[in-house]
Order: C-alpha cells, then structure tokens, then sequence
C-alpha cells in the first residue's frame, strides 16, 4: 500500500480528494510509515537479539573468567591450559578478557596480552583500524588502549591524523599510554592541532605523559604560545606536584594571561614547596581576582605565617571570589 | 439564502484546507526532528565506547559541581531525593538544599535524617537579598548543606544556593527528583568538552511513578498502572527524545528543564541569575543567555544530552495535571512574549528562525488553533457545508501523524536506551500512544488554552502541587 504512490493510498483510505495538500499529506504519510516500519523491524531485531544474548550470558561470563585464571595459574609461559570457547562466542570472550586486562597489571598482563594476540584478537584490531566506518575504528582504538602493546604504535600514530576526531584523539590517547621516541612531539603537536577545546582528553593525555617524566611538559611549555594551552600544562605540573617545575610556574605567575598566572599560582601550593611564598606574596595585590583568590589559598596551604597574621585586609577585598576563596581555604585549613 | 450558503460552503472548505496545511506544517517538523534525533542518539551511541571509556578516567578530572535543590513542601520525597544527590557517582559535588519557608514538615524531616547542626557559610548575596533563617550542615555527609530561608519562589531559592555554592559549576535539580548514578558525570560532559561556548547543559526527564525506588535510586523501572502516568511517560518520551534531541542538533535549545540542568555560574550570574517571579524561570534563564551572547557578539551553546536521566513524580490525578498545565503554558506565554524581539531574528540563528518561531506558532498557539479547528470542521461538517473526506483528510493528520510521532519515540527509546526491559511494557506504551494523541491530547489543549486566557488575564500564582512520594 505504501509503495503505490500518494493517489492510491489516498483512494485506499477512502478519500477522494486529488488536490496538492492532499497529495503532500499522503506523501507525508508513506514517509512517515515507512520511517516507522523501518524502526519497528530494527527495534524487533534488535529486542531478539538482546534476549537471546540475555539468555545465554548468564554463567558464560563467570566461566571465562575461571578459564583465564586457570590460564593465568597453570603455566601461561607455555600456553598449557589455553581457555577453550565456541566460535559463536568468540567476541564474549573477548569482552571479558579485555575487562580483566584493563583491571590487572604487571606479569599476569603481559600473559593475556599474549593470550589476546594468540586468539588473533589483536590482528583483528589492527585490521579494524583500516576499516571504512569510524565507529569500527574508534571501538579498535578504545580496545588497543586497553591492550597497551607496541605493536600497535605504528598504525595509531598514523591515526592520530584521522579524518574523524574522535578516532584521532583516541588514538593520541592510546598512544600516549605507550613508550616510544618522539611520541610526545608528535602527539602534543596533533593535539593542539585537532582539539585544542577538548580540556578533558587534553588534561588526560598531559597527565598520561606526564607521569614519571614531567620534564617533557616543561620543554613543550617552554615552547608553547597559547596561554589556553599553557595553562593546562601548568595545571597537570600542579596536578602532577612536579618539584621540578617550580621555577618555571615562579616565571608564570606575571604572565601577561591572567589564566596562565592563576594557574601557576595553585600549581605552586599544589607542588608545596615553601620557597614559593615569596613569590607569591608579591603576586596579593594582583590586578585579576582569580589570581589573587589563587594566591590566597597557595599560600594558605604553605602555612604562610606571616600572611596568616594580615588576612584581615583579604576580608575586605572588592571581589567576592576572593573573599570566598579565603573563607574556604580557612574553612579546609 | 442559497448564496449565503455556498459562500459560506467555500469559506468552510477553504478554511478546512488552511487548518490541514497548518498541521501538515507542523507534522513536517516533527517528522525533520525524529529524523535528526535517531541520527543524533546513533551518533551517540556508536560514539559510545568513546563516552565511557572517558568516563571512566573522567572521574579524577570531572570539575566540582554545586548540586543546588530548592524544595517547597516536598516531605514526601525529599528525603530520599537527598540520597540520591548525594550517591551520586561524581569525583567532587556539595549538595544544597535550600528550603524555601515550607510549610510542612520537609525541614523537620531532613534534619532528623541528617542530624543537622548549625554552621557559618559564606554567601555572596549579588543574586537574592532574601533573608536567610540558618544554615546547617550534616556530621554525616559533609558535603550536605541545608538553607533554611524565608519564602521567595523557585528562582529565588536557586539564586540563593548559587550565592551559597563553592563551585565554578551548579546543577539546578528538583527536590522531588531522582538521579540516575552517572547522570552528573554525563551532562557535565559537554561543558568540559567546549567550555568556551557551552554554558548550560541538560538531560532528560522521566517519569518515576511506579518505578521501585531503593536508598535514592530508581532500583527496577516499572510502569504505572495508572493511565494518566502512562499518557505522560509516552508524551515525556516525545518530548525529550525526538523534541529536544532534534532541537539540539540544529543548536536549538530553547530550554533546560528546571528538573535537571547543570549551568556555568559565572554566565548565569552576568545575566543576573534566574528571574524572580517567573512561571517558566528554567526556559527564561535559557533566553537571557541567548539573549546576552548576541547582545554581546558571542558565540554560546546550549547542550542537551539525552542518556543521563532525572527521574521525577508525575502528576497522577486529573486536578494536578490541569494545573501543571496551566502553569506551564502561561510560563511559556510569558517567556515567549517578553523575548518577541527573537522571532525570525538570524542574529539568532536556529532560535531565531526555527525554534522560536515553532515555540510560538505551534507550542503556545497550537492549542488555539487545534480546538478551534474542531469546533469549525464540527459545525461544518453538520451543516453540510465541508465534505466527508476532507473531515478525513484533517483527522489523518491532525491524529494520525500524532500517533505516528508517538510511536516514533516510543521506538527510539527501545532502539537507544531500553529502559523498559519487559515486553509488556513495550506494548503499553505503543498503546498509550493512542490514547495520548487522541483523547489525552484534546484535554491537554484545552488546559494549556485557558493556561494562555489565564496568562493575557494577569494571573501569576504556582497553584499548589500535591505529591505522592516515589512509592505509589
């Protein structure tokens, strides 16, 4: 009835009127049946499937997880006791291996890490990242950050370029879990290319790199010129509480970027290092409120004495953030 | 006499023929707003492995948010509502309950259950100058503080748990409402994302009647069994699934329900905080910040986020519902009247030239039109004057198209968020989306008509709400 036109459906439904409204509501209608046919059978589909996949999920996971601890306890070295499964749940197994991997560390994770590369899981990840779809590749990426192997450097370093961001940045994300040279260049020059909005991923990947090795974010910053930017790499050196950055958050704090000083302002009481006080003391009287306010609470959480003894005159700061800021630091104190 | 007839005959006849073109309209937008909304929640979803892996790490980054709750006479719920804001899954958020001179035993019961004690905050009184009574916080949940002040409306109290609130974020909820564990974590997403442009962000509503709620959380969604409840929960669906979701990707975003809404402090307190005495004070706010963005040359962005849920008490007796009704169309009479100079404005983009233009012709004068055009097709059809099938033509897409639409969103929840597991409900709710496009819909637009009379004739008043609790 839907695929016979506007004119027939009309006369199906009793209506013998021909004009141009009536042809556009018939129109209308078969667009929209069709539409909600289409989303009936997928929902149908899509309710089967769930229900089948319900029925049988039940126990399986529990089986999994016992087959790879008695893969992990019975010689992984030689691959004795290989987890056994049906071709049909082959990605189930998948599932649960890659939640395990993403909950163990050391030498038990380099066994399943083998143990996924031996079920060629791993091969197909590496395939998926050329496939045509971009949620194909993005849920390949999000599966190799979670496996962390070098093998797959390679491939993401030339997905950081891809056309879809979201893959882009997972694989810089992916990438920045792993260890290779040039990998920081590389990475936070795409990074600031492609998303420099993304303060979240930002942040994570800077934290990622930065762990154990915060001198790289030192040099990039060095060589930064977007306050927006630099004050996140100076957020994640507090975060980090980077000793080694002090000096370099003491030079930022009479940044010309009001954001860039008040983050290396709270860098500075994050990092903790009483030799700060003095340069923060001469940063009180900041023409910005959201430095001063930074200021207050650093150097409250140094134990500043003698700031301690004139907070008086903070109380009647004109900004109400920086009145707040010291009655919190206070209250935390 | 014969003459004044077929003038009157073609009069009808071209009347009838303007009415179906103008729901035809309408139903074209509906039907451009599914279309973008399926699109728009597949999106998501096949970004999914995306969205949770991030959540999962955005724990240790997510910023603190302020959880501000205004609460009126809310006893019967208000409890466990607290428990819900504070279980939340979310790395740092303060709860404030601010109670705004109830006249019941909601302040008892909160600090009974918290064992409240008196404490000195700091208030920046830049939005509300009402006079605060107390303020206390809980030996058992330090981050739960509670504001005891006189009455001042909804938009006041948020004014004033903003002034109250720590936090460069604050989620506006109500105290009668649940949220789902991840909900924070997801609707804050968009304003960590493009915290540039994005200033508000909201999610959807559902309805919790019938539902078992345990400890603060919604613990097995079940339906109602009461069709009233039913009728909402698909007209809810409609609204926020394919209304709002639609919207949002064309950067529509007229509103960001009062129930659920997470906002950039430093944006709404430049615009002056929610407007006092307002009846549609969520929608309002979202206007002026449209509003100051153009006037200040500035590109700004409303989110809508359809995953995280609010869930909230329907109304469940014809009395209440009327009144909601009412309320809620005299609001958007009132938010549509005072923001006029938006209408077809490109300085507004999408607002200017779609949203507000259907929020006006269709939301507040749909109800004008609909019942209008039963009465005129009714009387015409009686006198002889309109034919059979043009009656036809004009019920198929005043209601048919509705249940349509109703359908529609009935099956984009089940495709996307399977809330409802149970085959039966499945198929209650595809019923009910009759009942809901002919019957429901009728009565909805005659509340929402005299809402509008009720609205050119002055009349300002909430109207009392009568709650039932989350056990039904």
């Amino acid at each position: 009835m839907l695929f016979l036109g506007p004119d027939r459906l009309l006369q199906f439904l009793g209506i013998g009127i021909h004009t141009p409204l009536a042809r556009a509501v018939a129109i209308l209608l078969i667009v929209k049946m069709s539409l909600i046919l289409c989303l009936l059978f997928y929902v149908c589909f899509k309710r089967l499937k769930r229900q089948w996949q319900r029925r049988n999920n039940e126990g399986r996971a529990d089986a999994f997880r016992q087959a790879i601890v008695d893969y992990l306890f019975t010689d992984p070295e030689r691959n004795a006791f290989l987890p056994q499964f049906k071709k049909k749940d082959r990605y189930f197994f998948r599932r649960i291996l890659l939640d395990q991997l993403e909950n163990i560390e050391s030498a038990e994770r380099s066994y399943l890490v083998k143990l996924y590369s031996h079920f060629q899981f791993l091969y197909e990840d590496l395939r998926e990242l050329k496939s045509f779809f971009w949620w194909n590749r993005l849920a390949a990426v999000i599966r190799l950050e979670i496996v962390r192997t070098q093998d797959a450097v390679p491939m993401l370093s030339r997905l950081i370029d891809d056309k879809n961001d979201l893959v882009a940045i997972a694989s810089m994300r992916a990438l920045s879990t792993l260890d290779y040279p040039d990998k920081i260049s590389k990475i936070l020059y795409s990074l600031s290319r492609r998303a420099p909005e993304r303060h979240d991923i930002f942040v994570e990947i800077l934290t990622n790199i930065g762990r154990g090795q915060s001198e790289k974010i030192i040099d990039y910053l060095n060589e930064c010129f977007d306050p927006s930017i630099a004050a996140i790499c100076v957020s994640v050196l507090g975060a980090l509480k980077a000793k080694e950055a002090l000096p370099l958050c003491v030079g930022l704090l009479t940044s010309s970027s009001d954001d860039v000083a008040a983050e290396s302002a709270k860098a500075l009481g994050k990092i903790g290092d009483p030799q700060a006080i003095l340069f923060l003391r001469k940063e009180i009287h900041h023409e910005s409120a959201k430095v001063r306010a930074e200021v207050v609470i650093s150097l409250l959480s140094l134990g500043d004495s003698d700031f301690e003894l004139s907070l008086g005159a903070v109380q009647k700061d004109p900004s109400v953030i920086v009145r707040r800021a010291l009655f919190d630091a206070s209250q935390e104190k | 006499m014969e003459i004044s007839s077929i003038d009157l005959s073609q009069i009808f006849q071209v009347m009838t023929t303007l009415l179906t073109a103008y729901f035809l309209f309408a139903n074209f937008i509906f039907l451009l707003l599914l279309v973008g909304a399926f699109f728009s929640i597949r999106k998501f979803i096949r970004a999914r492995p995306m969205v949770e892996s991030l959540w999962k790490r955005f724990s240790r980054l997510g910023p603190p948010v302020s959880i501000v709750a205004p609460a009126f006479n809310e006893e019967s719920s208000i409890v466990e509502s607290l428990y819900s804001f504070l279980t939340l899954k979310y790395p740092r958020l303060e709860v404030i309950l601010v109670n705004d001179g109830s006249t019941d035993s909601t302040f008892k019961k909160v600090f009974d259950a918290f064992k409240l004690e008196p404490t000195h905050l700091f208030y920046n009184d830049q939005l509300s100058k009402t006079e605060i009574l107390g303020t206390y916080s809980s030996p058992l949940y330090p981050n739960l503080f509670v504001i005891d002040k006189k009455r001042g409306g909804k938009a006041d109290s948020i004014n004033v748990g903003i002034g109250f609130s720590r936090y460069d974020f604050f989620c506006s909820v109500d105290s009668d409402s649940i949220l789902d564990r991840d909900a924070l974590l997801k609707v804050v997403l968009p304003l960590i994302e493009k915290p540039e442009t994005t200033v508000a962000s909201g999610g959807t509503v559902r309805p919790v009647n019938g539902s078992i709620v345990q400890a603060g959380r919604v613990f097995e969604t079940r339906l109602s069994k009461n069709p009233l409840v039913l009728i909402q929960i698909v007209e809810y669906l409609r609204a926020f699934l394919f209304g709002r979701v639609g919207w949002n990707l064309y950067n529509g975003t007229m509103i960001i329900s009062g129930a659920f809404g997470v906002f950039k402090k430093e944006a709404v307190m430049e615009v002056g905080g929610y407007r006092e005495g307002s009846l549609g004070e969520d929608m309002e706010l979202i206007m002026r910040l449209r509003q100051n963005a153009v006037d200040h040359d500035r590109e700004v962005s409303i989110a809508f986020i359809s995953d995280p849920v609010c869930w909230t008490e329907v109304p469940s007796t014809f009395k209440t519902l009327a009144k909601q009704r009412d309320r809620w169309q005299r609001g958007l009479a009132e938010v549509l009247f005072r923001y006029k100079n938006i209408l077809f404005n490109p300085r507004f983009g999408t607002v200017g030239l779609l949203a507000y233009p259907y929020f006006f012709f269709v939301e507040l004068f749909g109800p004008w039109l609909e019942l209008f055009s039963y009465i005129f097709i009714g009387l015409g059809y009686w006198m002889g004057w309109i034919q059979l099938e043009l009656v036809f033509l004009f019920l198929l897409v005043d209601w048919f198209f509705g249940i349509l639409m109703s359908f529609g969103a009935v099956l984009i929840e089940e495709s996307a968020y399977y809330k409802y597991p149970k085959v039966r409900d499945l198929l209650v709710l595809l019923i009910f989306s009759f009942f809901e496009q002919i019957g429901f819909r009728q009565l909805n637009s005659f509340w929402r008509l005299r809402g509008t009379i009720r609205y050119l004739r002055g009349v300002k008043h909430w109207g009392r709400m009568e709650r039932m609790g989350f056990q039904e």
